[in-house]
């Protein structure tokens, strides 16, 4: 520590030498906040003086955690106690917020320029502390910064979208003087970012989840995520950061059954969807690096990283990703809103492949998804947030009640067998093998389709149902049950068409020969009992014809070669 | 589909042990709503007689392997293609049955572990 603090030393002795005025913290323009702002913005402290003073302290902490990352990760931090005093909401604050007046708000300490500063300081150390050494985070919770830190984000949210609502009724002249929306945005960025990172362990989870203000906190970090902190707000001003730090702890929160509730009964789920679609794949070789994430305006990389954070976020949510417990609701929800195959891919840890499809046009028989249906989803999205009552915590069946009702005209009509669409499948024969995920159980699910579509089916003439076990409640998005059809139907003809394909793979039918109380045999022997009238026979009858046609073909060759003397001319006309 | 996959000896097993063999008999045997009369389409008799053929050519192929071969003798199978091929007043009385019975019947006597069986 003191080579570190030496080596500083000698950093700033070449400036003292060559006669250059080192600055001190207070500057000329600090008479503008002498009188009633002076007091003002020092409340809770002794006098202006004394904050300046814990300030200069704090910046040098900041640093020295800065500069010596890694000598500082051997130290705990031991003074979280009086750094969060010096943050602490002061009472003339809390009850600003409680009074829900704007000047009120807007004249409150924690609101005048060095106040703000400070406090922005503050925050910013409390990160670093626990970006240097992630233990200090524990020691944090311990310290119950969990909710000093989200009684700030409150104050500072509500701070924010108070001061866009004055900007916008130019209402200002009335107001003395306030910091500026770059340095709340600064504050709420630190905080945000503080907050994602102690939801990382389980004490902070625990500590968050038992807040008592859990609903309108997890409501400011919606607004963190869905763009309205800097919407109303005037100049360039970027909300970037925010929104990728609040990505970032919604999967952390959401290893938390309880708090991945709660996060979706607040309404997470729609900004992260329409994050999703916002992705660019044309820029996806360039290497998006912490540089590039700028403050400047909504730039395509950013958009890029968001859009991966939110898969994330939304895979943590669902619980498609391992780390998070399964909720049945969401999945369902967004087995609705992507299509299964679609939403299948939230489990995957690259996000690429899933956000690529969703911005392009795709024809495969495991994934069918262009611009209507792109469309279709924004037109939904658009719908929900302007008819979702705000500010309200929602049950799971409540909020996902838009989706329940939502189809996609484009799918309508597409038989979908075990996130495979049949069309599609047949369309493409053999080359649409390889887009199955899993060949057996497809193949199975495509039996098990044609079985119970002819066991509902009326056949008549003595037909006598295939023995079935009753298929368990299946879980998992792959099994979803395709209801089955009259044998009359289209649908029927192409699942009796993909079965066909299926029935030259190598090997594949083996399998499922192989295991107890199998019902292919049953499947495939019923077939000759369908109505000489439907579809289905016809098509089988076409074939059984075109193979007997192709085998006397070839009886006829190999006679006709046989009577040939050249024996070279026999091999290639039987070749 | 089912020509691709009755030559199969893992096929004829399953058929066997699952006990879907008598499915396949039913359908062969049962007399077609329009026989011995000039009634219904021509198109509709060539359909017919298309998937009898086929469910034939499929018996046939089964029967080659030794797990249905065993299974039609042991239980009433062969007795049933021999009603088909002596025109038993409850089974289908097509050509296209008898021949296809006959067929099976001449491969189970002539197969050396069947065929002395059904001497029995």
């Amino acid at each position: 520590m003191f080579e570190a603090i030496q080596s500083s030393y000698e950093l700033l002795l070449p400036l003292i030498d060559s006669g250059e005025k080192i600055r001190v913290f207070v500057e000329a323009d600090d008479s503008l906040e002498e009188g009633v702002g002076e007091h003002t913005s020092a409340e809770g402290f002794g006098d202006r003086a004394q904050m300046q003073a814990m300030l200069v302290l704090v910046k040098t902490q900041l640093l020295i955690c800065r500069r010596y990352e890694r000598a500082m990760s051997r130290y705990k931090y031991p003074a979280y106690r009086v750094l969060l005093g010096c943050i602490k909401l002061p009472s003339s604050c809390q009850e600003a917020l409680g009074d829900g007046d704007s000047t009120t708000l807007l004249n409150t300490s924690l609101v005048k320029p060095k106040r703000a500063e400070f406090v922005q300081t503050s925050v910013e150390l409390l990160y670093r502390t626990c970006l240097v050494s992630p233990l200090n985070s524990e020691e944090l919770v311990a310290e119950s910064g969990v909710v000093l830190l989200v009684s700030l984000l409150d104050f500072y949210t509500k701070v924010l979208v108070t001061l866009s609502e004055v900007t916008q009724g130019d209402r200002m002249k009335s107001i003395d003087d306030v910091a500026s929306p770059e340095v709340i945005l600064g504050i709420i960025s630190h905080v945000v970012h503080t907050l994602a990172g102690v939801a990382y362990f389980e004490s902070g989870r625990a500590a968050i989840e038992s807040s008592e203000v859990l609903s309108p906190f997890l409501f400011n970090w919606r607004h963190c995520v869905d763009g309205r902190l800097v919407a109303g707000l005037k100049g360039k001003l970027s909300d970037n950061m925010i929104r990728r730090f609040a990505l970032e702890g919604i999967a952390n929160m959401a290893k938390n059954k309880s708090l991945q509730e709660h996060l979706v009964a607040c309404g997470m789920i729609w900004p992260l969807v329409r994050l999703m679609l916002r992705y660019d794949p044309t820029l996806e070789d360039r290497q998006s690096s912490q540089d590039d994430l700028d403050e400047t305006g909504m730039s395509v990389i950013s958009s890029n990283t968001q859009a991966r954070l939110a898969v994330r976020a939304l895979g943590m949510l669902s619980g498609a990703l391992e780390e998070a417990p399964r909720n049945e609701a969401v999945t369902l929800g967004l087995v609705s809103l992507l299509t299964a195959p679609i939403a299948l891919m939230l489990r995957n840890k690259r996000t690429s492949e899933i956000l690529r499809i969703l911005n392009a046009n795709v024809e495969k028989a495991n994934i069918i998804w262009n611009v209507a249906m792109r469309d279709q989803l924004e037109a939904l999205l658009t719908k929900v947030g302007k008819e979702r009552p705000e500010g309200a915590s929602l049950t799971p069946n409540e909020e996902l009640k838009p989706i329940t009702e939502f189809t996609y005209e484009a799918l309508k009509g597409e038989l979908c067998i075990c996130g495979v669409y049949i069309r599609v499948f047949n369309k493409d024969g053999k080359d649409a093998l390889s887009c199955v995920p899993n060949l057996p159980r497809f193949t199975k699910a495509v039996v098990e389709f044609v079985a119970k579509s002819m066991n509902r089916s009326d056949i008549g003439n003595g037909w006598t149902k295939i023995p079935m076990e009753d298929t368990p409640h299946v879980h998992a998005i792959e099994d979803s049950i395709t209801e089955p059809v009259d044998i009359h139907d289209p649908a029927f003809l192409l699942s009796v068409n993909a079965l066909q394909t299926l029935i030259r793979v190598d090997g594949l039918f083996e399998e499922l020969l192989a295991e107890a109380s199998s019902i292919v045999p049953w499947v495939l022997l019923s077939l000759l009992e369908l109505p000489l009238q439907s579809e289905v026979c016809l098509f089988l009858c076409c074939r059984a014809y075109f193979c007997d046609l192709r085998h006397v073909y070839c009886c006829l060759t190999i006679q006709f070669a046989r009577r040939l003397q050249n024996r070279h001319l026999r091999l290639a006309v039987i070749c | 589909m089912l020509n691709v996959v009755s030559p199969r000896q893992c096929f004829a097993d399953s058929v066997a042990k699952e006990g879907a063999l008598w499915r396949l008999l039913s359908v062969l045997e049962r007399p077609d709503d329009n026989e011995g009369t000039t009634r219904g389409s021509s198109e509709q008799m060539l359909k017919a007689t298309q998937r009898k053929v086929q469910g034939w050519s499929v018996l046939s192929a089964l029967s080659s392997s030794p797990s249905i071969a065993t299974k039609l003798i042991s239980s009433s199978g062969w007795l049933e293609l021999l009603g088909v091929l002596a025109g038993y007043s409850a089974f289908t009385k097509s050509w296209t049955a008898r021949t296809g019975a006959a067929k099976t019947l001449s491969r189970l006597l002539w197969d050396p572990v069947t065929g002395p069986l059904i001497g029995k």
